[in-house]
Formats: C-alpha cells, sequence, structure tokens
C-alpha cells in the first residue's frame, strides 16, 4: 500500500469512530454509494476506451479515403502540430507545416483528384491498441494501393502502416505516420517478377532527417516491427529489426 | 505505526482533518438522495453511450454482411436489408434511384442476373475502410465505405472495380437497416489490359426496370474524375468543403433517448443497471479483441512467423486451410504451418505471403465465452524471380473463438478456398488445383479429414453462414 493510502486508511477508521454515533444504517448507505461511484467511474473509462476505438478506426479509413483523391490539406489536418510523416524511403517530416509540405509535393501544384489520375489509397485492418491513461493509441494497418495514370502506367503498391496517434483537448489526430513499403509493382509485372527498389528521398523535397527504420522492400525478407505484444502470449517484440530472419530453424528439406 | 513514526503523530492528526473537512463536504447527512440521483444520470450516460457502440457494431454488421450476400447474389436476402419506408432508396454507379423496399429488392436481383450465383460467375463485393457515425440520439446513422469488387465468367472475363458507398441506416424496432445505399463507380476494367488501358464507363440506367428517380449526380467514373461527398467534416480540424463534404449543420443534439431512466432508484436498482450496462461494455470490447486476435493473425502469417500464429491458438485449436484436412493442436497446426514453408518460419528473401484479414462480422455468445466470426481472406503470394508475377487468391473463414482466462484464443480457423490464381490473367482461367498446392500440408498428415468438400471457383458454393440475416433474423441463406 502506499503512503498515501495508508494515510487514508488510518483516516478512514479515525473518522469511523468520529462518527460512530450516526446510524449504522447512513454509514452502509454511503459506503454502498461510495463502491457503486468508484464502479461506474471504473466502467466510465472502460467506456471511454471503446469510444476510442471506433474512433482510431474511424480516423485510419477516413485517411484513406482523403488520400484517394489527393486532399492534401485536409490529410495534413488529421496531424498534432507536432506529428511526424515517415513513408516508404522518402525520410522523416517533423511537423504539421512539414507533413502539408510533403502531402502537396505528391501532386505539385496541385490538391484534389486529376483527370486520368486514380490514387486509391485502401487502408485495411486495423489492429488498435489504446494506452492505459487513454492519451495515445497506435494502429497496424494495411496500405493497398491502385495507381493509374491514363495511357501510361498502373500500378499495385502494398505496404504496412504502424501509426501512432495522440488524443489533445478530446480529440484524436495522427502523431506519427510510419509507412513501410512491401512492394509497388508495374502493373505488367506483378510483385514477383518485379518490384521497385525502396524509393529515394525526393530531390525536391529533403527529409528532416533520413528514415529511422533501414529495410530493403520486397523480395528482401523485413518484418515492420510491431506496435503490440502477442495477444495471447504475450511475448514481446523479438522482431524489433525488421531485417531480422529465423538462423537457427533446420535448413530447407 | 510506521506511518506515525515516519510522518510524526502530529502530521498523521492534522491530515486526517483535513481528509475528514473534504469528505464532510460530499457526505453529509442527508446526501445520499443527491449522490443516488447523480448516479442514476451518471449510469444513464454511460447506458446511452453504450448503446451508441453497440449501434456502431450493429451497422458494421449489416454492412459487412450485405457484401457477403452480393458476392454470391442472395438478392432476397440483399432486399430484405431495407427499411420498408417510403423514402428507402437504392443508387449504384449510374443506375438512378430506385425508391421503396420492393423496387429495391427487384432493382438488385435484376441488375445481378437473378437470384443465386451461376457456376462459372465469380461476384466478390469486398466491403472495406468503414467509416460510421450514428446520431446522439441512437435512431439514424451514416457510412462511408469502400467496395473492392472481382466479377469473373470463368474463361471468358475477369473485372476489376472499385468506388466508395455513402449509405444511411435507420433503427426500426431495435433493429438497424439500410435506409439509403448509394455506391459511387470509381473505376472498372477489364484484368486484362488494366485500369490505365482500357477503363469501361458506368452502366447506363436499366431500360426494362427504368428507375424512379434519375441520378443523384451525373459524373464520370475513372479516367473522369469525380468526388463523392463525404458525409463527414474533417474530424480534427472540422473543415468542411461545400459540395465535396455534406453534413447537416444542425445542432449535435441532446441525447435524448435515456433521460427517462434517469431516475434516482434504489442502491439495488443502480447495482443491477451497472452490472447490465458492464457486460454489455464486456460485450463490445470482446469484439474488438478478437479483431485485433484475427488482425494480429494475418500480420504474422504474412511474414511466416509461425510461433506467433500457434501461439494465437487455444491449447485444442484446429486449423482447416481449405483441403487441407484439420490439424488439430498446438504441435500439430506448428507442423502443418512449417511444412508450407520448407520447414523454416520468419520472412524469406523473394517469397510474399500476404494475408489480408478483411470485412469482420464478429458474434461473441451471451456468456462471453466463446465467439464466431466469419472473415474475408484477399491474398497475395509469389517466389521472386519463379516466372510468374504472383498470385492472387480470395475466399472466407468461419472462424470460432474462446476466452480463456479473460484471453480470446482462436479454437477453430478455417478458410473456404474460392480461388488461388496466377498474376497472369487472374482470376480468367483460375485451376482449383492452385488451391491444392497453396494449402495442402508437405510431408504432414491432417489428424481428421476435411469437415466439408465442396467446389471452388467455377464451381458455386457459399461458405455457411454463422450467423442469421441481421433485420430478418432468419437462417438459411445459403445454396
Amino acid at each position: 500500500m502506499s503512503r498515501t493510502g495508508l494515510a487514508i486508511a488510518v483516516c478512514s477508521a479515525l473518522a469511523c469512530s468520529a462518527c460512530g454515533s450516526g446510524s449504522s444504517g447512513d454509514t452502509e448507505t454511503l459506503a454502498a454509494i461510495a463502491e457503486l461511484e468508484n464502479a461506474v467511474a471504473e466502467t466510465k473509462r472502460e467506456v471511454e476506451r471503446l469510444k476510442d476505438v471506433d474512433e482510431l478506426e474511424n480516423l485510419a479509413s477516413i485517411y484513406g479515403h482523403y488520400v484517394d483523391k489527393s486532399r492534401h490539406d485536409d490529410v495534413a489536418d488529421l496531424f498534432a502540430p507536432e506529428g511526424v510523416v515517415e513513408i516508404l524511403g522518402r525520410g522523416v517530416f517533423i511537423g504539421q507545416d512539414r507533413v502539408r509540405e510533403y502531402m502537396r509535393n505528391l501532386t505539385p501544384g496541385n490538391v484534389g483528384p486529376r483527370e486520368g489520375s486514380l490514387f486509391n489509397h485502401m487502408h485495411l485492418q486495423p489492429v488498435v491498441d489504446v494506452s492505459p491513461d487513454g492519451d495515445t493509441a497506435h494502429v497496424r494497418s494495411r496500405l493497398f494501393v491502385m495507381f493509374g495514370i491514363m495511357n501510361t502506367n498502373a500500378q499495385w503498391g502494398d505496404g504496412i502502416y504502424e501509426n501512432v496517434f495522440v488524443k489533445q483537448d478530446g480529440i484524436w489526430k495522427l502523431d506519427y505516420l510510419h509507412g513501410y513499403q512491401t512492394f509497388y509493382t508495374n502493373y505488367e509485372d506483378g510483385w514477383a517478377k518485379r518490384a521497385s527498389a525502396i524509393f529515394a528521398p525526393y530531390e525536391r523535397l529533403p527529409p528532416d532527417r533520413p528514415q529511422s527504420v533501414p529495410y530493403a522492400p520486397y523480395p528482401a525478407a523485413f518484418v515492420p516491427p510491431f506496435h503490440y505484444r502477442n495477444p495471447v502470449s504475450g511475448r514481446a517484440d523479438h522482431y524489433k529489426d525488421p531485417t531480422w530472419q529465423d538462423t537457427q530453424a533446420p535448413a530447407t528439406p | 505505526m510506521r506511518l506515525t513514526q515516519t510522518l510524526g503523530a502530529g502530521s498523521v492528526a492534522a491530515l486526517c482533518a483535513a481528509l475528514l473537512v473534504m469528505a464532510g463536504a460530499t457526505q453529509e447527512p442527508g446526501d445520499a438522495t443527491t449522490r443516488l440521483a447523480a448516479l442514476g444520470a451518471e449510469l444513464a450516460t454511460l447506458e446511452h453511450d453504450v448503446g451508441l457502440l453497440e449501434d456502431t457494431k450493429a451497422i458494421k454488421r449489416l454492412q459487412r454482411a450485405y457484401g457477403y450476400y452480393v458476392d454470391k447474389k442472395l438478392s432476397r436476402e440483399i432486399g430484405a436489408l431495407f427499411a420498408d419506408a417510403p423514402d428507402t432508396t437504392a443508387e449504384l454507379g449510374g443506375s438512378g434511384i430506385y425508391v421503396g423496399r420492393a423496387r429495391i429488392a427487384e432493382f438488385y436481383d435484376r441488375i445481378i442476373g437473378g437470384e443465386g450465383l451461376k457456376p462459372g460467375q465469380l461476384f466478390n463485393h469486398m466491403i472495406l475502410q468503414g467509416v460510421v457515425h450514428v446520431a446522439p440520439d441512437g435512431r439514424t446513422a451514416k457510412g462511408r465505405w469502400r467496395a473492392l469488387i472481382e466479377i469473373g465468367q470463368h474463361g471468358e472475363s475477369a473485372v476489376w472495380a472499385e468506388g466508395p458507398y455513402e449509405n444511411e441506416y435507420v433503427k426500426e424496432g431495435g433493429v438497424w437497416k439500410f435506409s439509403k445505399v448509394h455506391w459511387y463507380m470509381t473505376v472498372s476494367a477489364p484484368y486484362s489490359p488494366g485500369w490505365h488501358k482500357a477503363p469501361q464507363p458506368m452502366e447506363p440506367p436499366l431500360a426494362d426496370f427504368p428507375p424512379d428517380r434519375p441520378p443523384t449526380v451525373v459524373y464520370a467514373s475513372y479516367p473522369g474524375v469525380y468526388q463523392p461527398p463525404y458525409h463527414y467534416a474533417n474530424p480534427v480540424s472540422g473543415r468542411c468543403e461545400p459540395g465535396v463534404c455534406l453534413v447537416e449543420s444542425k445542432g449535435t443534439g441532446a441525447a435524448a433517448r435515456s433521460s427517462a431512466a434517469s431516475s434516482a432508484g434504489s442502491i439495488a436498482d443502480a447495482r443491477t443497471r451497472l452490472a447490465a450496462v458492464q457486460t454489455r461494455a464486456d460485450r463490445v470490447a470482446d469484439v474488438d479483441a478478437i479483431q485485433n486476435l484475427q488482425g494480429s493473425y494475418g500480420y504474422y502469417t504474412d511474414k511466416m512467423l509461425w510461433d506467433e500464429v500457434v501461439d494465437l491458438f487455444a491449447d485444442d485449436g484446429t486449423i482447416e486451410i481449405g483441403p487441407s484436412g484439420v490439424y488439430v493442436g498446438k504441435d500439430s497446426i506448428r507442423r502443418y504451418l512449417l511444412s508450407l514453408s520448407g520447414g523454416k518460419q520468419g520472412p524469406l528473401e523473394g517469397v510474399l505471403n500476404d494475408h489480408f484479414q478483411l470485412q469482420p462480422i464478429v458474434t461473441v455468445a451471451d456468456d462471453g465465452l466463446t465467439a464466431k466470426g466469419r472473415w474475408r481472406l484477399f491474398l497475395m503470394t509469389g517466389v521472386s524471380g519463379a516466372g510468374s508475377g504472383g498470385n492472387w487468391g480470395e475466399g472466407v473463414y468461419e472462424n470460432e473463438y474462446v476466452k480463456e482466462n479473460g484471453v480470446w484464443k482462436i479454437r477453430s480457423l478455417h478458410w473456404f478456398a474460392n480461388f488461388i490464381a496466377p498474376y497472369e490473367g487472374g482470376w480468367l482461367n483460375a485451376d482449383a488445383k492452385a488451391i491444392d498446392s497453396y494449402a495442402m500440408g508437405r510431408g504432414v498428415t491432417p489428424d481428421r479429414p476435411s469437415t466439408i468438400s465442396y467446389e471452388p471457383y467455377p464451381g458455386v458454393f457459399t461458405p455457411p453462414f454463422h450467423y442469421s440475416n441481421p433485420v430478418t433474423g432468419q437462417t438459411g441463406a445459403r445454396q
């Protein structure tokens, strides 16, 4: 028991003896009410976490729906003022203004969808974990891209997000968007025939710092680190290093 | 006493006096009634909030069930999901608007070419990426979703299509139904040569069954460009661009639903209400936990982290992948999975094994100890440099879960294969033999034979639904 807790226990005992002259029924009633108040407060916290999960699922989906249509300002608005974006080898961009620059740079001189251009960003399979204090959350999700420029080229893209969200003044915002490239491939090829090397930083928009996790996308082997422990065994993150490979397994039979 | 030794008796007395004064402020005699009334109000808020959480889950179930019915062209089940009200509407692409449940049901039946998928047909309608907002009074809701569509006639055609739904829902007699379905087509194109070379325009309205009203808006799908309006303002900035964001500007409205129930009541009443609302919240939390569990299964399987996958199963858990037979218990499951990757685990150079886990419908038993879940697997595999561009795959899971010591685990994982097809041509010429080479263990023997035999695409098979139609409550939607 903490020191404060012990002090309260001692005082409660004193309080009881002090108010022992009152009817015991009142005391019992008040104790029962206090117990209920605590239990209600506990349930309220649980329900807040459940509401958080729904809001985060919405937010993750909304991000994808906006990117579809190159709504760069709406995308940047989803970030906290200190928000960070780190995507697919492009490097790290720090702060909402830089995030906005990064997003606008995707279609220079243009905000919004363009004739002949397809930019579908499917945002799928969220695994949502809200911190016990309800102030931050991690979401792993999957990116699946249908890209196209009419009569020019089309691509499939595939990746993993490990994003961090922060709740500020009751509103969930993106705090760190971290997208890992699994592959991009030309429609005519397919990923197993030819997949793009990891994207390089934009020359016209150098990042604030290089990407935090060096890795090579498919066909190299890598595991984007998980924010969560195994949900059943509780086993921790022994895949922190995305270049991890099984070195102890028997050779291929 | 250690406390007095540490702080000194005087300090304790002072601290106690302070605490008693504080306590007195909220524990005056006769205050019980006030506090009980406050509790009643808190409980009403909780009941209302948990109701909205349940509503959100129910709407997602309705929308995803719709997608699984469209997959199999179960038009009667689809029609039954709509509210029987004069202002109920449906509009798909350039179809125009159909009004009222009977007209909508016939529209679906006609546009999908009659009840029931026929041999050789593929009609996958993946319902993804939902954004659901329930009105504060819990009576109506809106949802944006993405449909990713795979259509095929075996040996003749294969088509990709995609676009968002902006739908509306209404709660009638405690049951959520569609009040408006509107699918906006973004793109549709034959698999070969793809959307950048041969995009298809939207179909015009049906000539022999014209709509009741013209389309809400006339626009061109890809390569044309159109932004289907969002039903929500930017959730962080609150920005709402006119014409692109359609948010009714009326106030949020007070939550009226539970006000009648906020009277003080007795302590016993409050305990009963608290227990009930806690149980309801726990069932919502169970669904979230199972979604994380199955989502994790997919992410671990991507990278062939078999130790992690095996840990997700209960000790007596089972796995059955298409025609693999049933592997029982963790050791057996591990042997089977390792056999699929040459005895190694972890990501392998050149091997892609992406297992998207999509479109969950999770049903938790009333006691919160078991659950069932339908999910869609969207599969991309490949071996770099082996000649092919890779493989696509698709099918449905019907899984069972068990909660042991407060932790949800997979009790049985059962994937019903629909197709595995080479990147070249996609599902145009999908051959069921490809499923064998994906699913059959190498050099291992299942503990039990397959639980069911069926003909995957181009045959027709509807994996049995573990749930009844979310509106009619009737079971038996299968062929």
